[in-house]
């Protein structure tokens, strides 16, 4: 049927015809309406239209390079923040530490109605008694994290390390800052999609045995295989990512007190003069006041435009460029590295597959290059 | 995002019905975490049990964060302070401002270090003294000032600010202190029935002033010209002959009850000790 005759149907009619024809092989290609029907853009209606720009959003597939690349950083980051938990496990988690299990319960029968119980169970490490006991867990659970982060059974490692991560952050709420979340929400989506379709052994390993039955010669590239579910996971991350931003936004600009420093032009005086918190000395800012008024600005600006101007292809790059300093600056002057990490591995989310592919593969180049010499 | 490759599987996208139960999912998703952070500040009955619908499925995933506070949203109603500018004069009554973390800063009480210090009995002093748990003492401090990497250090600093928030609660047992203090009780060996001071004090940021002194930097952490510690809440706290931890609120240590049986210091050895220990380096 041609184009034409199709563009003279019935749009519902037309979407049964799709689908019946679809409709044999349930797990196969299901295209959408504008996509059976490409002349007939400007036929659809009102709620047809939102409904197409919904799935395009949503389902059209993609490289899951960009996916690849945030498990292995927020893998990092969670073996990081598990590394440095090794040294007070004890006192953390041990039922002679600082925080024993009845103290996490009284701590959550105060702060939220459902009690300390039901929450605790949720936490493997409620259940460990002695030191022995939580060290093979954390090292064990340190061995799982390494494995999601290497991409090695992700679909399984991703699981397990949600798992290890929010047990360590139910056990003990009182020494979680504002990376953890982050954390949890990440690893949370990376469960959901296919995380280690890229940039992870499992891959490699498949594509090895692929290059072993086709033949194919190292320097020949196989074809990409976008995926649907990276879309997915992508497109939860960036939500949830521009969520942050205007929360944070919003806390900063609805505090009260002695009137909101942020509104004040202050707030990052008060930040940089932490008395134990800054990495960097940046007080010779109060030379220059006006500096801090520009700094504090510049915050609330970037954190209210984020959301807004990143959803633009054109000034995504730039957004996404800005983001850095800023939070490098932020991780500097407040001491909070890995909150800043976290967000820029949030960010990257943002990042056009294609520019990380063709870095990926610029990376592998080099190494083969290496590897033949 | 690339466009979809036609007639491949995972290429392709999923079927209808894959996206109808996507969608419902993704809408329950997102109307739960909508529920909570938009109405992260009302108070109302119905906003109220709008966020506490889906809190239970936040909860899990540690999704259901206080914007405010970093910490996981107090389900119960939370009465509004009568009034917020004594609140801040006051320490004992800091955990009503709620201020934590996103916002980094609002320059107001809690906006500041916390620190928890427990004065033990000094063991060299003891053994010299025949196991005579009179007199000197030395303080444990927490977070310790030179712990490394930074993230260890704010894991203190959380634990600490969560204290100094959870004790300004007249109504509320000091569960964090207690447990801090039994910890480090247990960690020190120091036998039951001694009573120890606990506290919780903060130090405040410097102004412009404080800072532009020549040869000082904000890495001078102690300096004489930082603001002096502010004590927020002191405690006694002891071990009682069961290894359970007791904690009296603002009390001399010789008006500890010791439970029935067990060795009671007396009044001259257990005299209060209220002056803050100084701060290390000062």
């Amino acid at each position: 049927m041609s184009a034409q005759a199709q563009s003279k149907m019935p749009v519902r009619a037309q979407n049964a015809k799709t689908h019946g024809a679809e409709s044999g092989t349930h797990d196969a290609a299901a295209p959408t309406l504008a996509a059976a029907r490409p002349a007939l853009g400007s036929d659809l209606t009102w709620a047809e239209q939102v409904g197409e720009c919904w799935n395009r959003f949503w389902f059209t597939a993609t490289d899951p390079v960009t996916l690849g690349w945030v498990r292995v950083l927020t893998g990092l980051l969670a073996l990081y923040l598990q590394l440095t938990l090794a040294f007070d496990l004890g006192r953390f988690f041990g039922t002679e530490g600082y925080l024993p299990l009845r103290t996490s319960i009284d701590w959550y029968e105060w702060f939220i109605d459902t009690g300390g119980e039901p929450m605790l169970k949720y936490s493997y490490l409620s259940y460990l008694r002695t030191p022995g006991q939580l060290a093979a867990a954390h090292w064990i659970g340190m061995g799982i994290l390494a494995l999601f982060t290497a991409g090695i059974f992700t679909r399984v490692t991703s699981v397990l390390s949600l798992i290890i991560m929010l047990s360590y952050f139910h056990r003990a709420p009182m020494i979680t800052s504002q990376v953890e979340p982050i954390i949890a929400m990440l690893l949370f989506y990376l469960c959901l999609g296919p995380a280690g379709a890229a940039v992870s052994v499992d891959t490699w390993l498949k594509e090895r045995k692929l290059r072993a039955d086709l033949k194919l010669k190292p320097e020949e590239a196989l074809p990409v295989q976008p995926r649907w579910g990276a879309t997915v996971v992508l497109r939860l991350i960036q939500i949830h990512v521009c969520a942050f931003y205007v929360m944070s936004f919003l806390a900063k600009v609805s505090g009260g007190g002695l009137g909101n420093v942020w509104l004040r032009g202050e707030a990052m005086w008060w930040v940089i003069t932490e008395p134990d918190m800054p990495l960097v000395d940046f007080t010779w800012i109060a030379r220059a006041p006006l500096l801090i008024d520009v700094w504090t600005f510049s915050v609330l600006l970037f954190e209210a435009l984020f959301p807004l101007l990143v959803w633009n292809r054109l000034l995504r790059p730039i957004v996404l460029a800005v983001s850095v300093p800023m939070w490098i600056l932020m991780a500097l002057a407040t001491g909070l590295t890995t909150y800043a990490a976290a967000m820029l591995i949030g960010s990257l989310a943002f990042v056009d597959p294609a520019c990380l592919r063709s870095c990926w593969q610029c990376c592998r180049a080099k190494f083969a290059k290496a590897d033949a010499q | 995002m690339k466009a979809p490759a036609a007639n491949d599987s995972p290429a392709a996208m999923p079927s209808q019905n894959v996206r109808t139960v996507i969608n419902f999912l993704l809408f329950v998703h997102f109307f739960s975490l909508g529920a909570l952070l938009v109405l992260n500040h009302s108070s109302s009955e119905l906003a109220q049990k709008l966020r506490r619908i889906p809190g239970y499925y936040l909860q899990v995933l540690f999704m259901d964060i206080d914007f405010d506070s970093g910490q996981p949203f107090r389900h119960r109603r939370y009465p509004m302070p009568e009034d917020p500018m004594a609140e801040r004069d006051n320490p004992r009554d800091l955990p009503r401002g709620r201020r934590g973390r996103y916002h980094l800063t609002q320059g107001e009480v809690y906006d500041c270090a916390f620190f928890v210090e427990v004065e033990i009995p000094d063991p060299v002093y003891v053994q010299q003294r025949g196991g005579n748990y009179d007199g000197e003492r030395r303080v444990v401090t927490l977070p310790e000032l030179d712990i490394s990497p930074k993230q260890r250090y704010l894991r203190y600093h959380t634990l600490a600010w969560e204290a100094a928030r959870l004790n300004g609660q007249e109504d509320v047992d000091p569960i964090l202190l207690g447990g801090i203090g039994g910890g480090v009780l247990r960690e020190q060996n120091v036998p039951r029935n001694v009573p120890c001071r606990v506290r919780v004090w903060r130090m405040l940021s410097r102004t412009p002033e404080q800072v532009l002194h020549p040869n000082e930097s904000v890495r001078d952490k102690w300096n004489k010209r930082a603001p002096a510690p502010d004590i927020g809440l002191e405690g006694t706290i002891f071990l009682d002959r069961n290894g359970q931890v007791q904690f009296s609120r603002s009390l001399p240590v010789n008006e500890v009850a010791p439970p029935p049986g067990s060795v009671a210091p007396s009044a001259e050895d257990a005299a209060p000790q209220s002056t803050p220990a100084a701060p290390p380096g000062v």
